[in-house]
């Protein structure tokens, strides 16, 4: 792997990276500025809001309830129903607020990734409501309202096996980026949304838009993990700072300080 | 030291071998360990593991005291709505005890109408459909508010924070009822019922908000003592007659729901 031809390669193609400064300012591996906040709706039964970039999306989780139709309902465990809506404003140009055949999509492949998480066995016959609205949308929505589900579960007291965290990679100009933005996701080459629940290791979001090579997609999908994990730890700081509120004494951290 | 307070998120790891005695509900054991499936706190001791969850789903079993709401009719009783993942149903025979409920004779909506407050034992969970709820009274909650209940203030609390509200061995809840006159209902379900003079009820409502927003803080009793204008809370609450703890925080709150009359 590490002969001297694939290291000056290497080198080279840091040399490149270095020299490379994307539409915005960022580097290739640098993420848009983010910040999670848990508990932010009264009414709702859990609720987060993430801020990525430009993104401003607001996620609301309502049950475990009675499913309607009844028809539909599952014996054995709970229905996770979806939504993932951009409100007419979250774009330059206004945009329906009916449901249009992207959205329908994402809702689904949200669904499909937030169904590995939670544990619906422990609620047969019901159904649990993940609401996610695009307030502003720039670029990466769809990982960045997966993100912001998994807090709102996590804040309406839902058991989950492991958080949902989401992040995107891309190729722009033949240059691997991390956390595509709107201008990158438009003019680039490709685009990889893939989300993971990282204690459990496993991939529960994958897509792919354009072309990447063999080498290309796991340089990509290295990044989009590691912008994920990043995302999850402020996941994790957005969860606890509610509870840190309530003024907890962490006595196991206290006896170590000591 | 072996004892031990930590928050955790769903999916952390609490132990990576499991090894307890006891453990307590909110986790699932796979190839991880133990992990957590909701965000609270771990508290480690006594050969034991425990998660006090921050939000829990309020699931009910049999002989719960739930304070409900009536959202509807069926042919044969009320659904009411007991805040849980799903409603319960209260019998027509309940209400009317001296003799056969005739549907064709019996309007329902005479008992109990839609939006009608009532106090219900779960008398029946099953792993589906709606709850059974009775009226019937045990021996041992004689003294309960079963049936429709009028002229009370309402609040609502999630139902991890009631252990606090009543405190160890009952003695916030004894604290509270020394200061506050009137009467004061718990119910499992996190529903609080308070008749009296509207500023006690205010007040009541302040020092509920407090618990429920610092309910893994210690030296809560003193906190709420504070604001009650008790000197020393512990004396307080010792000079109250001893009755009989139980260990069950249920069992507790049935009696605080007693103690009162």
């Amino acid at each position: 792997m590490s002969n001297k031809k694939g290291k000056k390669k290497k080198e080279s193609n840091e040399e490149k990276e270095e020299e490379f400064i994307r539409i915005d300012g960022r580097k290739p591996d640098e993420m848009r500025p983010y910040k999670i906040r848990a508990h932010i709706l009264r009414n709702a039964d859990g609720s987060a809001e993430i801020r990525l970039g430009g993104n401003w999306i607001i996620a609301a989780v309502y049950g475990p309830k009675e499913h309607f139709p009844k028809f539909e309902i599952s014996q054995d465990k709970a229905i996770l129903n979806c939504r993932y809506h951009m409100t007419p404003y979250s774009t330059t140009e206004r945009k329906s607020p009916k449901p249009s055949r992207r959205e329908i999509e994402l809702s689904k492949v949200i669904k499909n990734a937030l169904e590995q998480a939670v544990v619906l066995e422990e609620f047969p016959e019901m159904s649990i409501d993940v609401y996610m609205e695009v307030a502003q949308a720039e670029g990466s929505t769809r990982v960045a309202s997966v993100t912001a589900a998994a807090v709102a579960l996590a804040d309406a007291g839902i058991p989950m096996r492991d958080l949902v965290v989401g992040c995107s990679a891309g190729k722009v100009n033949g240059h691997i980026i991390l956390d595509v933005g709107e201008e990158e996701d438009k003019e680039g080459e490709a685009d990889l949304p893939i989300a993971i629940m990282p204690n459990l290791r496993k991939v529960v979001l994958l897509q792919m838009d354009g072309k990447l090579t063999h080498e290309e997609f796991k340089e990509a999908f290295d990044l989009a993990l590691k912008g994920a994990m990043e995302l999850y730890e402020e996941q994790v700081r957005a969860l606890t700072t509610i509870l840190k509120d309530m003024e907890i004494i962490e006595e196991g951290v206290k006896d170590e300080k000591e | 030291m072996k004892s031990s307070k930590r928050i955790v998120v769903p999916g952390t790891t609490v132990d990576k071998n499991v090894r307890y005695n006891r453990i307590g509900e909110y986790f699932v054991r796979d190839y991880r360990g133990l992990v957590a499936t909701l965000l609270g706190v771990v508290q480690q001791g006594r050969g034991g593991i425990d998660l006090i969850p921050y939000k829990d789903v309020y699931r009910p079993s049999r002989g719960d005291y739930v304070i409900g709401v009536v959202v509807g009719y069926a042919p044969n009783g009320w659904i009411l709505d007991i805040g849980s993942y799903t409603k319960a149903f209260l019998p027509a025979s309940e209400m009317i005890s001296n003799r056969r409920f005739d549907p064709r004779r019996d309007e329902l909506s005479k008992y109990l109408a839609v939006g009608d407050v009532v106090g219900v034992k779960i008398s029946d969970v099953r792993r589906l459909g709606y709850f059974g709820a009775t009226l019937r009274q045990s021996p041992e909650d004689k003294d309960k508010r079963l049936g429709r209940i009028r002229g009370y203030y309402i609040m609502k609390v999630t139902t991890t924070k009631l252990p606090r509200i009543i405190g160890k061995k009952g003695s916030m809840i004894r604290l509270i009822k020394q200061k506050i006159k009137g009467d004061i209902v718990i119910a499992q379900n996190g529903v609080i019922l308070f008749k009296g003079p509207y500023e006690e009820y205010l007040l009541l409502k302040k020092i509920i908000n407090l618990i429920a927003a610092k309910t893994f803080a210690s030296g809560l009793t003193d906190t709420v003592a504070g604001i009650l204008g008790i000197s020393s809370p512990r004396e307080a609450v010792a000079k109250e007659p001893s009755k009989e703890v139980k260990e069950e925080k249920s069992e507790n709150e049935d009696k605080e729901v007693n103690s009162d009359e």
